[in-house]
């Protein structure tokens, strides 16, 4: 619901700016430049692959994007059944387990992370996975444009606490797009969920998959207020940095979660 | 103690029985000669050096001692009215005044331009009488009175053509706005282009900035009382206008002659007829216009009892794509007043008024089809007196209580609705409930005070569940309420002082202490006013807020008859249990906002100058803000103090009007402020697969400065008694200035592996012309 809502402006406001001139322009503005910050992104999933870890730093916002690797770190996950892997840098600033390993359902695991003597700790729970029944596309006819908005199906166990993340992929292109849910509105209930992302262009014969994740609650937060903050045009709240589940000053998530996938082909 | 209730007792004496030699009241109404609109704010001056002001409904009371008395009866821009009577008894005179006509003034009108502002003691007080202003320039020609107080020095505009507006650092819900004493709770149109108050139905619209007098309350940062044009009770006349994007009609007349009089008075826009002219065909099957409606109709019963019944009823309507996504929004009022003279000398006021918002969003789809609403509605019972006890002592006294129904956005879905299912959000009961006691005491000839006090009350009633939060904003417990039950309740006493002390027959100093508080918050995260943002009552969690403000000002008339004013005012107001949002808070469509909120405290301090000429072929004014607010809440910026967004440094208008000739009168605006406090980002660094911003301040950045020059002229083609017709230009954004209305960073196209700040305007250059006729 949250999310149809929150698009409901991005059509209001053309509308309005179709008797204003709304005219866009490039300009240059001095920013401060912060310091340099660590940017940690660590996955660990149920499909059987190595836990990944991205360790970058962030720049100034004239500068290229060209996000520095942050190598020789010292990369550790341990889970509460006892288990313990120390991560090994595959390639710069990406840091991986040597083999495979499939997050278990309900596990906890911790990331500590040593960069040059401070170090970072996150923890994260890997839900239940919750079946994805099926994949539907509908043609919404917003701004008197067809929308193709791809609505997942799927059955909200009952009792609060399950959260959900939805990555859409174009052609094995993923996009963008942050989508994120929970169930204090449909708690229990049959859902349908709505993807839309109206400045998503498709043709036919387009593959589309869309990847869902059960994502505990920090994630889910990280993720609404990564959303939120980013986003920009009227609708969009103060900007701010999310919130995230480390101890010690970073930016990025660490998210166990699961996996599912669902792909169309669009007609 | 013991001291302190010989005071007391000695003050409320000289209150009540101040009454050695024998006095006798002059009382009545006061009206225009030519429309019978009754007159507000008319000076009633007697030769003995006492006086009073005509109130709300034009109604003037004043006890002297017995004897021979001249009084003199002056409103700006009408002419004189000067009365020797010897009073040997009560007695009853309602005076009509008549508009000066001669527009170039040499009439003996001008006499004397009333002390008022110099001697009345609240100071922070700005009247604005629509049609002294109306041929001010406009966004496509709409008056707006609105986008007239933003003109005002301590009164910022909540952006680019918008309506909204700020006082003295306080945020826009926090701005009691008054339609014949009914609160309407969104005052804009269009997303706030324009205000919901049809100018021309406008009679008298009154800014308490500063020290607000104790029979307001229930906002924290302002009032602006509006009162509406009762109708023309001598004779029926039509007038109206054919504006660039809007038309309107008012029809008023009398019901009995010079006693009961009714108005009609509407204005629609019709942007959508102009999409139908839209080269897009697609635009063409959308539809966006709003209109509104004000109805008033008052009849007096007898020499003592007058009833007023008044209505608005305003919408816009916003449809897309065959009718498949649809916003519709609006305010209803509806106030029952009832005028009654006790005496000579105590008057009462007995008003019942309902008003309601709501907005509702239908869309449509497939087999979908579904509605999304939410609204607030109010049940308001009010009484106020208004005691002229004798010439040193006004007192004003009264109650209120009004029940709020307040309904958070719900889902109504269709059976065949299979993406979407029912969603009734709780609804929120509370009761405000207010007493207030009021005295001006002309303690010397250059000592006056208004000093009272306001005890507000908001009780929070079940039906419900209520919450308790941890600090992560997770529910810990919750607790269910029956019907009626009360959660919660609020008390707060609202001292209230306004001083003035007269230096010289020029200028005065005047001092001002208000506390006051509010119940109700509108939550709203973004930056753009919505149709949508969520009013929500106080509860358990969200706390009454309070503002305490204390200002100090001095004040001079000068130049010839005084033709000028100047004023200077500084301030010191601080905030209690203000309302934040989490980072990412999720408001719209939430059923548990409180979740996301934060609660701190605020402060803004500032200087306003103001120098104005009101009567000449030249008037207008210049005003200076030079000001400071922030916001200090747990959790954003580390705790530490930081600019709110409406934080403004500097902040100037020019506003002149020049009468050019009989016919021809031009006027310019031009406005120059600080640019908004806004977060830009510090930094940036890639999550997700997307570059990310890294913001290290809230709001330590500024928006570009703002400035824009608009320009006006009207063009007088006929004026007879049968027949008046005008032609109004205006040229909004004169010298075209492309004012940021946004500022947005994103990955560059033209130069990828970059990213760029892109500036967005909303409007450059805009002339528009309206014709306007009356008859």
């Amino acid at each position: 619901m949250k999310l149809l809502s929150q698009y409901i402006f991005f059509y209001i406001a053309p509308a309005l700016l179709l008797f204003s001139c709304n005219k866009e322009e490039v300009i240059h503005l001095d920013l401060s430049n912060a310091p340099a910050q660590y940017v940690i992104e660590g996955c660990i999933t149920d499909e059987a692959k190595p836990y990944s870890v991205r360790i970058t730093q962030s720049v100034n916002f004239d500068q290229l994007n060209d996000f520095p690797a942050v190598r020789g770190a010292l990369v550790v996950i341990s889970d509460n059944a006892g288990q313990m892997d120390t991560l090994v840098e595959k390639s710069p600033g990406w840091y991986e387990t040597p083999e495979a390993k499939s997050g278990v359902y309900g596990r906890t695991y911790t990331l500590q992370v040593w960069i040059n003597g401070n170090l970072f700790t996150a923890k994260s729970t890997m839900p239940h996975v919750v079946p994805f029944d099926v994949l539907r596309v509908i043609n919404l006819p917003f701004g008197g444009e067809n929308t193709l908005v791809l609505s997942p199906l799927f059955k909200d166990p009952a009792g609060l606490g399950n959260n959900y993340q939805f990555v859409q992929s174009n052609n094995g292109k993923r996009q963008p797009y942050i989508f994120v849910m929970d169930d204090r509105n449909n708690d229990g209930s049959q859902v349908s969920n709505l993807l839309i992302a109206p400045d998503l262009k498709t043709n036919p014969g387009d593959t589309i998959t869309v990847e869902m994740r059960n994502i505990d609650r920090a994630t889910y937060k990280y993720f609404v207020a990564l959303d939120a903050s980013n986003g920009n045009g009227p609708n969009a709240s103060v900007p701010a940095n999310p919130n995230n589940n480390f101890e010690g000053a970073c930016l990025g998530y660490f998210s166990a979660h699961t996996v599912q996938r669902r792909t169309l082909i669009v007609e | 103690m013991k001291n302190a209730l010989a005071f007391l007792f000695l003050y409320w004496t000289s209150i009540v029985c101040a009454q050695n030699a024998a006095k006798f009241t002059l009382s009545g109404t006061v009206t225009d000669g030519v429309t019978g609109e009754t007159l507000i704010g008319v000076t009633v001056h007697a030769t003995n050096g006492d006086g009073v002001i005509s109130n709300e409904y034009g109604f003037y009371s004043l006890t002297l001692p017995g004897g021979q008395h001249t009084f003199r009866f002056t409103y700006l821009g009408y002419v004189n009215a000067t009365y020797n009577i010897t009073l040997n008894q009560n007695q009853k005179l309602d005076i009509a005044l008549f508009e000066n006509t001669t527009t170039l003034g040499e009439v003996e009108i001008s006499a004397h331009k009333s002390d008022e502002f110099v001697s009345q003691p609240v100071m922070g007080v700005e009247k604005i009488n629509m049609a002294e202003w109306k041929s001010l320039p406009m966004l496509m020609g709409e008056r707006d009175v609105l986008k007239t107080i933003q003109l005002l020095p301590g009164v910022k505009s909540a952006g680019e053509g918008n309506s909204g507006f700020y006082v003295r650092g306080g945020a826009s819900d926090q701005n009691l706005i008054l339609l014949d004493e009914a609160p309407v709770y969104n005052a804009s149109h269009l997303l706030g282009f324009f205000s919901t108050f049809n100018a021309d139905a406008v009679k008298d619209a009154t800014l308490y900035k500063g020290s607000m007098p104790p029979q307001y309350g229930g906002r924290v940062s302002s009032v602006l009382d509006i009162k509406m044009n009762d109708g023309n009770n001598q004779a029926y006349n039509v007038s109206g206008g054919i504006g660039v994007i809007s038309s309107k009609l008012n029809v008023e007349g009398p019901l009995q002659k010079g006693k009961s009089s009714f108005l009609i008075t509407g204005r629609r826009t019709y942007l959508d007829l102009l999409l139908l002219a839209s080269p897009k065909p697609e635009n063409q099957s959308n539809t966006l216009y709003f209109y509104d409606l004000n109805a008033k109709l008052n009849y007096q019963i007898d020499s003592r009892n007058r009833l007023f019944l008044s209505g608005y009823f305003g919408r816009d309507v916003l449809k897309f794509g065959n009718n498949t996504f649809g916003v519709d929004w609006g305010n209803t009022t509806a106030t029952m007043r009832w005028n009654h003279l006790f005496s000579d000398r105590l008057f009462s006021n007995t008003s019942l008024i309902y008003s309601n918002y709501d907005n509702r969003i239908a869309i449509k789809f497939g087999a979908n089809d579904f509605l999304i609403s939410s609204r607030i509605k109010d049940l308001n019972f009010k009484q106020d007196f208004q005691w002229f006890r004798h010439a040193n002592h006004t007192v004003k006294f009264g109650f209120q209580i009004i029940h709020h129904t307040i309904t958070p956005s719900s889902v109504d879905a269709s059976e065949s609705s299979d993406l979407v299912g029912d969603n009734e959000a709780q609804k929120r009961f509370g009761l405000e409930s207010a007493a207030f006691f009021s005295n001006e005491w002309k303690i010397s000839r250059n000592l006056k005070i208004l000093h009272g006090i306001r005890l507000s009350d908001f009780a929070v009633l079940g039906a419900g569940d209520f919450y308790t939060y941890d600090t992560e904003g997770q529910i810990t417990s919750t607790t269910r309420y029956g019907k009626g039950a009360l959660v919660k309740q609020y008390l707060i006493p609202e001292p209230r002082l306004a001083a003035s002390y007269q230096l010289t027959k020029q200028s005065s100093f005047k001092l001002g202490y208000a506390r006051s508080s509010q119940f109700l918050h509108l939550l709203s995260n973004s930056t753009a006013s919505n149709p949508t943002d969520l009013w929500m009552p106080s509860t358990n969690n969200v706390k009454a807020e309070i503002a305490d403000q204390v200002s100090l000002g001095w004040f001079r008339n000068f130049g010839n008859e005084f033709s000028f004013e100047f004023s200077m005012e500084t301030y010191y107001k601080s905030m209690q249990n203000q309302i934040d949002y989490r980072n990412g808070a999720e408001i719209q469509g939430s059923a548990n906002p409180e979740a996301d909120l934060l609660y701190g405290s605020g402060r803004s301090y500032g200087l306003e100058l103001l120098l104005k000429k009101k009567v000449g072929k030249l008037k207008g004014w210049i005003g200076y803000t030079l000001a400071r607010t922030e916001r200090k809440i747990p959790g954003i910026n580390n705790g530490h103090y930081y600019p709110a967004k409406q934080d403004r440094t500097h902040d100037l208008s020019v506003v002149a009007i020049y009468q050019l000739s009989s016919r021809w009168q031009l006027s310019g605006t031009w406005i120059y402020y600080t640019g908004n406090a806004v977060t830009f980002p510090g930094g940036k660094y890639e999550v997700n697969g997307a570059t990310t911003y890294y913001y290290s301040e809230r709001n330590g950045h500024r928006m570009p400065n703002y400035h824009r020059l608009d320009l006006g002229a009207t063009y007088q083609v006929q004026k007879s008694k049968r027949f008046e017709s005008e032609w109004a230009f205006s040229i909004f954004n004169a010298y075209n200035r492309m004012n940021a209305y946004s500022i947005e960073f994103r990955d560059s196209e033209a130069n990828p592996g970059t990213t760029e700040a892109v500036k967005t305007a909303l409007f450059g250059i805009i002339p528009s012309a309206s014709w306007n006729f009356k008859f």
